[in-house]
C-alpha cells in the first residue's frame, strides 16, 4: 500500500503541476480584474463576457445622445468592434476599461455629428411611431415633441458638456465615475455640471 | 460674491441630483434647502425633465443577435496569427501580459495533454507491475503479472534467454500451485480442528 499511495502522491503532484503551470487556459478568472487581463490577451471567452456586460450601456449611452434605435445599434457595434481593433494592435486601455469604452463612444457620436451635421431632421413618414402610453394621444405626442426639443437642446452644448449631461442625469454615473470616463477631475466635472445645467436651461428657454 | 454663491449652488445642484438620482422627489429636494430654493428650483426642474429621456428602447433580438454575431465572428478572426511589432510593450501597461507567439495557441495545449497523457499512462503501467510482483492466483493484479511476463518473453530478442525466461515463468507456476495446495490443506485441517473443538465442547 505504500508503493500505491505514493504512486497515487504522484500521479496528483504532476497533474497539479501540470494545470498549475498551464498559462493557456481558456476560462476568464472569476474576477473583473482578471476577466480583462484575459480579454487584453485577446481570450474569445472574456471578449465575449466584456461585450456582454457593456454592450447595453454602451447602447443606451449613444441612443441618449442620438436618439435613433438603428443608429445607436450600428455606433455600438462600431465601439466594439475599435476595442478589437485596439487589442489586435495593442493599443487598449491603460486604467479603467469602462471609461475607455465610454470615450470611444463619445468620439464616435462626436463624428457622427460632424458628419451629419448638429441638428438631424427626418421625414415624418420615416419617424419613429409615437405610442400612447397615458391612454391619451395627445399628451403622448406632446411628451414625444418635448423630448424631441430636448434631444436637439443637448445638441446645442458643447461636447464636453452634452457629455456629462449624458453620464450623470441618463447613465445615471456618479461624479467619480464620470471624471475618470473624461478624465478630469471631480472638481471640474462638477463646474461643468453646473454651467451644462445652466446652458441647458437657457437653450430651452429660447 | 457672485462666485461664492455660483460654488454653492453648484455643490447644491450636486447634493440634490445624488438625492433625484436616489429617488427623492423634487419638491422634497427643494425642502431640504429652502434659503436657495428660488435658484435651485429651475436647475433641478432642468435635470428632472432631461432624466424624463433615460427609458431606452429594447433593443430588437435579431439585430441584437446580427450584432453579438458579428462582434464573435471578428475576435475569432483574432485568433489567427497576429503580426507581430506593433504592440505597445515598452509602454509598460499595467495589465500587459508577456508578448504571445505568433504560432496558433491550441497547439502547445494539445501538446501538452499528449505528454500528460503518455506520462501518466506509462506511471499507471509500471505502477500496476510493481504492485503485481507479489500477486498469486486470485488476486487483482495477477492477470497484470502474468501479461506482464509474456510481454518481457516477446520483447527478449536472444532465444536462449527467452527460453530460460520460459522455464523460470512455468517453475514459478508450480510453485503457485503448490503453494495454492498446501494452504487449502491447512485451510481444510483448520476447519476441522474447529469442528472436533466443537463437539468436544458439547
Amino acid at each position: 500500500m505504500n508503493l500505491l499511495s505514493w504512486l497515487v502522491s504522484a500521479l496528483s503532484f504532476v497533474t497539479f503541476g501540470v494545470f498549475k503551470g498551464d498559462r493557456t487556459r481558456i476560462e476568464p478568472l472569476g474576477d473583473q480584474q482578471g476577466l480583462l487581463e484575459e480579454a487584453i490577451r485577446a481570450e474569445p471567452v472574456a471578449l465575449g463576457m466584456l461585450y456582454d456586460q457593456y454592450v447595453d450601456r454602451i447602447y443606451a449611452y449613444i441612443y441618449h445622445r442620438v436618439g435613433q434605435a438603428d443608429l445607436a445599434e450600428d455606433l455600438t457595434g462600431q465601439v466594439f468592434m475599435r476595442m478589437l481593433e485596439a487589442v489586435r494592435t495593442g493599443r487598449g486601455w491603460h486604467s479603467s476599461f469602462s471609461g475607455w469604452l465610454y470615450r470611444i463612444a463619445h468620439n464616435l457620436v462626436i463624428d457622427h455629428y460632424r458628419r451629419k451635421g448638429r441638428t438631424t431632421f427626418i421625414y415624418i413618414d420615416d419617424a419613429e411611431p409615437v405610442h400612447a402610453q397615458t391612454g391619451d394621444p395627445v399628451r403622448s405626442v406632446e411628451n414625444q415633441f418635448e423630448h424631441d426639443r430636448l434631444r436637439t437642446a443637448l445638441t446645442k452644448l458643447t461636447e464636453e458638456q452634452s457629455q456629462v449631461v449624458s453620464l450623470r442625469f441618463l447613465e445615471d454615473l456618479s461624479i467619480a465615475e464620470v471624471a475618470e470616463i473624461m478624465e478630469k477631475t471631480e472638481g471640474a466635472v462638477k463646474a461643468l455640471q453646473y454651467r451644462a445645467v445652466l446652458a441647458l436651461r437657457r437653450v430651452m428657454q429660447q | 460674491m457672485r462666485h461664492s454663491k455660483d460654488k454653492q449652488i453648484s455643490a447644491l445642484l450636486e447634493e440634490c441630483t445624488d438625492m433625484m438620482m436616489s429617488g427623492t422627489s423634487l419638491v422634497a429636494c427643494l425642502e431640504c434647502f429652502p434659503d436657495d430654493a428660488t435658484e435651485l428650483e429651475p436647475l433641478l426642474a432642468t435635470v428632472a425633465s432631461v432624466r424624463e429621456l433615460r427609458p431606452v428602447p429594447l433593443r430588437q433580438a435579431s439585430i441584437a443577435s446580427n450584432s453579438r454575431a458579428a462582434f464573435i465572428s471578428e475576435v475569432l478572426r483574432l485568433q489567427e496569427p497576429r503580426k507581430a511589432g506593433n504592440g505597445p510593450a515598452s509602454r509598460g501597461r499595467r495589465l500587459s501580459a508577456a508578448p504571445r507567439p505568433a504560432t496558433p495557441r491550441a497547439r502547445p495545449i494539445s501538446l501538452v495533454a499528449i505528454l500528460l497523457v503518455i506520462f501518466m499512462s506509462g506511471m499507471a503501467i509500471s505502477g500496476s507491475i510493481t504492485l503485481a510482483a507479489d500477486a498469486r492466483p486470485g488476486d487483482l493484479l495477477y492477470r497484470v503479472r502474468t501479461v506482464s511476463e509474456n510481454v518481457r518473453i516477446f520483447f527478449t530478442l536472444e532465444t536462449e534467454t527467452r527460453n530460460e525466461l520460459r522455464a523460470a515463468y512455468r517453475q514459478r507456476r508450480i510453485d503457485e500451485a503448490r503453494t495454492i495446495e498446501i494452504q487449502r490443506l491447512a485451510d481444510k485441517l483448520n476447519l476441522r480442528g474447529l469442528i472436533e473443538s466443537f463437539d468436544t465442547a458439547q
